[in-house]
C-alpha cells in the first residue's frame, strides 16, 4: 500500500513554465516519464514538487535558490512576479490538494523578503486549520527524509559519504534514513520514558527529605540529581554548540568551494585572455596573408582569357622562332658567317645551307617571351590555394575569438560577484573552527564521563532509599523504577531493530543492485556499514575498493529502493537525469528495476539518455503515460502528452 | 506509519521486554508506542499521554508491573 501519492501537479509562473500547466499521474502502479531537453524545465518540475510541501527551491549542490529567481521570466519582465503549485495526493487513502504561491509584496521583488508564501491544504474541499494542514504535511512527507523520494544525479553522489567514517554529511544522511525507517518512534520513546524516570527521582528525592529516617539520603539523591541535571545542561548547551559550529563549518566550506571555484574562474580568465591575445595576433598576420594575396587576385577574374591569350601567344613565340632560325640561315649564306657559331663557313657548309623563302616575321621573340610569363601568373593556383587558406584561418580564428570574449566577459561578471575578501576571511576561520569543533568535543566526551559517575552515584542512592523508605516514599520509587526499566526496554529495543533494519536494508539493496549492476557473475552483493554505507563485495569475499561513478550510481539507487522497501513511510521516487554516469547496460538494468523500487516512479529525462523507443521497449506495460517539456522560447515551455503517435497538449 | 510496522515495533519493544524486564506492564509499552506514534511533532503531548498511561498502570491492581 503506497502511503503517499502524486496524483496531479499545476503550475504557474514557476520556471519556465509561464501559463498554468498541469501534469496527471495515473493511480496504477508504474513509471510517469517527463522527456525534455536541457533547459526546458525537468528540474523546474522536480523544485515545484519540493516547494509545494516545504516552500523551498533548491540549486545545485542543494543550495536554496532565492524565490525571485523562480519566477517565470518573461513574466518578471512584463512585471508580472511570483508562481504558485498545486499539487494533488493522497495520503493514507484521503485525498488533498496542496497550495502553495509566492505572492510579491513589492512591484520589483529581489529578495525571499520581497515575497509571502501562502500555503492552503484542503481536504475534501475543506480548507485545513494551520496545526491540522502541518501535522498532515509533516505525516504525509518530512522534509528531512525527501531526500530518498525527489533526488538527482548530484543528490546521489552523497550517499559515498556513508562510507566515510566521521563525515558530517554522512551523518546527516544515516539520521535521514533512520528516520524513514521508523527509529525516531522508538527513540523518542525512551528519551521521554528517561525524562520522566528523572522527573520522578526528583519526586522520590523531595518525599525522602519530608521523614526523619530518609531525609539525609532523600538530600544527597537530591543534590545527586540537581548536578546531573547541571552536567546534562551543560553537554545539551555544548551539543547546540557543536551543531552551531558543525553548521558554520559547512557554511564555510561552502564558501571555501566557491573560494576553489573563484581561483579556477580567475585561471580560467586569465587562460582565456592568453588565448585571446595569440589568435587575435595570429589574426592579424592571416590578415595581412589575405591582403597581400586580394592585390593580385583580380588576375583570376581575367583567368580565362589569359588562358586562350596564352596559346595564342605560345603559337606566335613559335612561328618567330622558326622564322628566326630561317634568318640566321639566309644571313649565314649571305655573308659566309654563322652567327651561332662565330665563325666563317666553308663552301661546302653554304651548299648544305639550302635558301629559304625568307623571313618574314618580328624581331622581338624576347618581348613575346615576356609576355608570355606575365599570362602565367593569372594561372598561379599556389597563390589561390594561399589566399584560400589564410580566409579559411580567418573565418577560424574570428569565431574562436568571439568565442573566448564571450568566455572572458562571462568569467569577468562572475568574478566581480565574489566577494575576494569575503572568501579570503572564509579560509582564515575555517581552521578556527575546526579548533572549537575539537575542543567542543572534547569537552563533550569529559561532561559525559562525569555524567556516567554521578548517575551511578544516583543509582546507588536510590537503592539505599529504596531499602529504607516508607511507603508513600516506595510508591514513587516504583514509578521511577517502572520509568527506567521501561526506558532501559526501548533503548535495547533501538539498538535491536536498528541491526534488523540494516539486515533488511542490505538483504534488499543486494537484490536490488544484483539486478542492476552488468557485473553479476563477479559480485555478490552489498555490505552494509553501522551508517548504512553500502560497500560492494567481490564473490571472493573481498569489498570492492575500486568503485568507478557508475557503480556509486548504481549503489545509491538500491540503498533507495531499500529503503522504500523496509520503510514505514513509502511514497513517489521522482528522479531528474538519473542516468548522466551509467553506460547503456546499467541504464537498461535500472529503468526495468523501477517499477519494483516503488509503487509510483516519475522520471524527468532527456531524450539523449534514454530515447523513447528503448523506453517503451524496456518499461513496456510499466510505462503508464508519457509527457514531453516542448520549447516554445527559451523562457517558455509547454507540458505536452505524448501518444504512441506523438505529443498533444497536456 | 502503517499498521503492520507499528506491530512491528511493538513486538521488538515486547520481545527486548522479556528479555531484559518481564515484569514491566506490556500494555504501558505498548501505549507508549502508540503516545510517540501519534504525536511525532508534539513533544508535551506524547508526555503527557505516557504519564497518563504510567498512573493507569499504576492504579491497575498489580501496580506498574506484571508481577
Amino acid at each position: 500500500v503506497t502511503v503517499l501519492r502524486i496524483n496531479r501537479l499545476t503550475l504557474q509562473g514557476f520556471g519556465p513554465f509561464a501559463e498554468t500547466q498541469s501534469i496527471d499521474f495515473p493511480s496504477e502502479r508504474g513509471v510517469v516519464v517527463v522527456y525534455g531537453e536541457n533547459m526546458r524545465g525537468k528540474t523546474s518540475l522536480l523544485n515545484a514538487i519540493r516547494f509545494a510541501f516545504f516552500g523551498v527551491v533548491l540549486a545545485r549542490g542543494s543550495r536554496r535558490r532565492r524565490l525571485h529567481t523562480v519566477s517565470n521570466r518573461d513574466l518578471a519582465a512584463q512585471g508580472i512576479h511570483g508562481f504558485k503549485v498545486s499539487l494533488e495526493f493522497t495520503h493514507d487513502s484521503t485525498a488533498y490538494e496542496l497550495v502553495r504561491e509566492a505572492v510579491p509584496l513589492v512591484t520589483e521583488p529581489h529578495t525571499d523578503e520581497d515575497y509571502k508564501l501562502d500555503l492552503l491544504v484542503r481536504q475534501g474541499g475543506t480548507v485545513l486549520g494551520p496545526y491540522e494542514r502541518d501535522r498532515i504535511l509533516s505525516v504525509a512527507f518530512p522534509r528531512d527524509i525527501s531526500r530518498f523520494f525527489l533526488f538527482d544525479g548530484e543528490l546521489l553522489q552523497e550517499y559515498e559519504e556513508l562510507l566515510l567514517v566521521d563525515s558530517d554529511a554522512g551523518r546527516s544522511i544515516s539520521e535521514s534514513i533512520e528516520r524513514i525507517l521508523g527509529v525516531p518512534v522508538l527513540k523518542r520513546g525512551r528519551s521521554h520514558l528517561t525524562l520522566l524516570s528523572e522527573r520522578t527521582d526528583k519526586e522520590a528525592a523531595r518525599e525522602a527529605r519530608r521523614h526523619q529516617e530518609t531525609q539525609a539520603l532523600g538530600l544527597a539523591l537530591q543534590e545527586a540529581i540537581e548536578l546531573r541535571d547541571n552536567h546534562k545542561n551543560e553537554i545539551v548547551r555544548l551539543r547546540t554548540q557543536l551543531e552551531h559550529l558543525t553548521q558554520s563549518k559547512s557554511e564555510i566550506e561552502e564558501r571555501l568551494n566557491g573560494s576553489r571555484r573563484y581561483a579556477s574562474m580567475i585561471a580560467d580568465l586569465d587562460g582565456a585572455k592568453e588565448r585571446q591575445a595569440v589568435v587575435q595576433r595570429d589574426l592579424q598576420a592571416r590578415r595581412l596573408d589575405l591582403q597581400r594575396g586580394m592585390s593580385g587576385v583580380w588576375r583570376q577574374i581575367l583567368s580565362s582569357q589569359a588562358i586562350s591569350a596564352r596559346a595564342s601567344m605560345h603559337g606566335q613565340i613559335e612561328a618567330e622562332l622558326a622564322a628566326l632560325k630561317l634568318k640566321l640561315r639566309d644571313r649565314a649564306i649571305e655573308t659566309s658567317h654563322c652567327e651561332v657559331c662565330e665563325r666563317d663557313l666553308t663552301d661546302m657548309e653554304i651548299g648544305r645551307l639550302q635558301p629559304s623563302i625568307g623571313y618574314t616575321g618580328t624581331d622581338d621573340v624576347a618581348s613575346s617571351i615576356a609576355k608570355l610569363s606575365a599570362l602565367s601568373r593569372f594561372q598561379d593556383r599556389e597563390e589561390i590555394d594561399q589566399i584560400k587558406s589564410a580566409w579559411l584561418a580567418i573565418q577560424a580564428y574570428e569565431i574562436e575569438n568571439v568565442s573566448l570574449q564571450d568566455r572572458i566577459n562571462d568569467l569577468t561578471n562572475e568574478i566581480s560577484e565574489s566577494d575576494a575578501d569575503s572568501l579570503r576571511l572564509a579560509q582564515l576561520s575555517y581552521s578556527n573552527v575546526i579548533e572549537k569543533l575539537t575542543v567542543t568535543r572534547s569537552a563533550i566526551d569529559d561532561e559525559q564521563a562525569k555524567l556516567r559517575q554521578i548517575e551511578e552515584n544516583v543509582r546507588r542512592l536510590r537503592t539505599k532509599l529504596d531499602a529504607a523508605a516508607p511507603t508513600d516514599v516506595g510508591q514513587s520509587r516504583r514509578r521511577a523504577q517502572l520509568l527506567k526499566a521501561s526506558a532501559e526496554v526501548f533503548s535495547a529495543a533501538v539498538e535491536s531493530y536498528k541491526n534488523d533494519l540494516k539486515r533488511r536494508v542490505e538483504s534488499t539493496a543486494t537484490d536490488y543492485f544484483l539486478r542492476m549492476t552488468t557485473e553479476k557473475n563477479d559480485y555478490s552483493g552489498l555490505s552494509i556499514n553501522d551508517s548504512y554505507g553500502l560497500s560492494i563485495m567481490h564473490k571472493d569475499g573481498c569489498v570492492e575498493d575500486a568503485r568507478s561513478a557508475g557503480a556509486e550510481h548504481v549503489v545509491a539507487l538500491s540503498l533507495m529502493g531499500a529503503l522504500q522497501g523496509n520503510a514505514p513511510l513509502r511514497g513517489p521516487i521522482v528522479m531528474d537525469s538519473p542516468f548522466g554516469r551509467l553506460d547503456e547496460n546499467h541504464t537498461d538494468n535500472v529503468i526495468e528495476c523501477l517499477p519494483v523500487m516503488a509503487e509510483q516512479v516519475i522520471l524527468l529525462v532527456y531524450e539523449a539518455e534514454v530515447g523513447r523507443s528503448r523506453m517503451r521497449s524496456l518499461l513496456s506495460s510499466h510505462l503508464l503515460r508519457e509527457y514531453e517539456l516542448v520549447k516554445e522560447s527559451s523562457r517558455r515551455t509547454r507540458v505536452c502528452e505524448v501518444g504512441r503517435g506523438g505529443a498533444s497538449e497536456a | 506509519m502503517k499498521k503492520s510496522e507499528i506491530e512491528m515495533l511493538s513486538s521488538r519493544v515486547l520481545e527486548e521486554a522479556d528479555r531484559l524486564h518481564p515484569e514491566v506492564n506490556k500494555d504501558f509499552l505498548l501505549a507508549v508506542i502508540e503516545a510517540e506514534e501519534n504525536n511525532p511533532q508534539d513533544e508535551r503531548k506524547a508526555i503527557s499521554v505516557i504519564e497518563d498511561a504510567l498512573g493507569n498502570a499504576m492504579n491497575r491492581g498489580d501496580g506498574a508491573t506484571n508481577q
